[in-house]
């Protein structure tokens, strides 16, 4: 009976588009930050210098104001959207806790190895984000300038943008890992959807989604695990 | 497992390209840190002119940031040629 009304649905559950389209925002703005963040990596300076920045005055496709714009916005969706995403994924955050912390107290059977790598992900791009998110913050209210570069909050700026650096870079590489881990959740949900999107072109009208309940269960879980 | 090979491959030559492009900016923070709080920071820069043939060896020049350096005592007008 089960069986047949997953067959019926064939579509993934509201929950699951939500968990999707975060993860597709989240995708969309990573990657504009990305990008634009491998500029300011290569191009780690656009001031002047007194001489000394053989980079001034470079372009590369826009100047380097616009970089800076699309790299501070697409940050800030970003950072809205890693948040809500968080927030869909408390219960699972809190829970993992509850259960780490039983088995540190030996009351409960240890995880298998690949529930504790993809919960070392998760604790890890957690934690940088913390850093990314409050370095991007502190450049997104005191952007470049004269009167900016002498003002100190907690640390210099040198600091903050060595923090955003950093933990930028440890944040990348963390987040394809996590996505290479949840690369079948994504290909799944993303066929699940195209097929619902475009179920009035001839061809796609009837989404089939075979599979025993366990199968369905990952496809609307949207979680991380 | 070839495509984990490829994966595994893909992922430690972007995180060897993203490290590098870390340090590379690191030097620049910092050299740009030292280079407002003074000291021996122009090397071969010859104050608010170019970086390129008018520099002085080892001088200190007056460059827009960064004071006097203790390594030297050229001006920015000074040039050498190989």
């Amino acid at each position: 009976m089960r069986e047949v009304l997953i067959e019926r649905q064939g579509t993934p559950s509201r929950r699951t588009l939500v968990h999707w389209a975060m993860v597709f925002m989240l995708s969309i703005s990573g990657l504009l930050t990305t990008l634009t963040g491998i500029y300011f990596l290569v191009l780690p300076s656009g001031g002047y210098q007194g001489g000394r920045n053989p980079d001034y005055g470079k372009t590369f496709l826009f100047d380097r104001d616009i970089w800076v714009g699309i790299h501070r916005w697409a940050g800030i969706v970003m950072i809205a959207v890693a948040v809500i995403h968080i927030v869909l994924h408390w219960q699972w955050v809190t829970e993992m806790a509850r259960r780490s912390m039983a088995i540190a107290r030996g009351q409960r059977k240890p995880f298998n190895h690949k529930i504790w790598i993809r919960l070392a992900v998760v604790s890890v791009i957690g934690l940088v984000f913390l850093g990314v998110a409050a370095s991007g913050i502190y450049f997104f209210v005191l952007p470049e300038g004269r009167a900016a570069k002498f003002v100190v909050f907690l640390f210099g700026r040198s600091t903050w943008d060595l923090i955003h650096t950093w933990a930028s870079i440890v944040m990348i590489i963390v987040a394809v890992i996590h996505l290479a881990q949840r690369w079948k959740w994504v290909v799944r949900v993303t066929q699940g959807v195209a097929r619902s999107a475009f179920a009035w072109l001839p061809g796609l009208r009837r989404p089939v989604v075979r599979g025993s309940m366990a199968v369905q269960e990952r496809l609307t879980e949207g979680g991380v695990l | 497992m070839i495509r984990r090979i490829v994966v595994l491959l893909a992922l430690v030559v972007m995180s060897g390209a993203l490290i590098f492009g870390g340090v590379h900016r690191t030097q620049a923070v910092l050299a740009s840190e030292s280079g407002t709080s003074g000291g021996a920071v122009y090397e071969t820069g010859g104050g608010p002119a170019t970086n390129d043939e008018s520099g002085v060896r080892d001088g200190s020049g007056s460059g827009r940031h960064g004071g006097g350096g203790s390594n030297g005592s050229g001006s920015g007008s000074e040039s050498y040629t190989e």
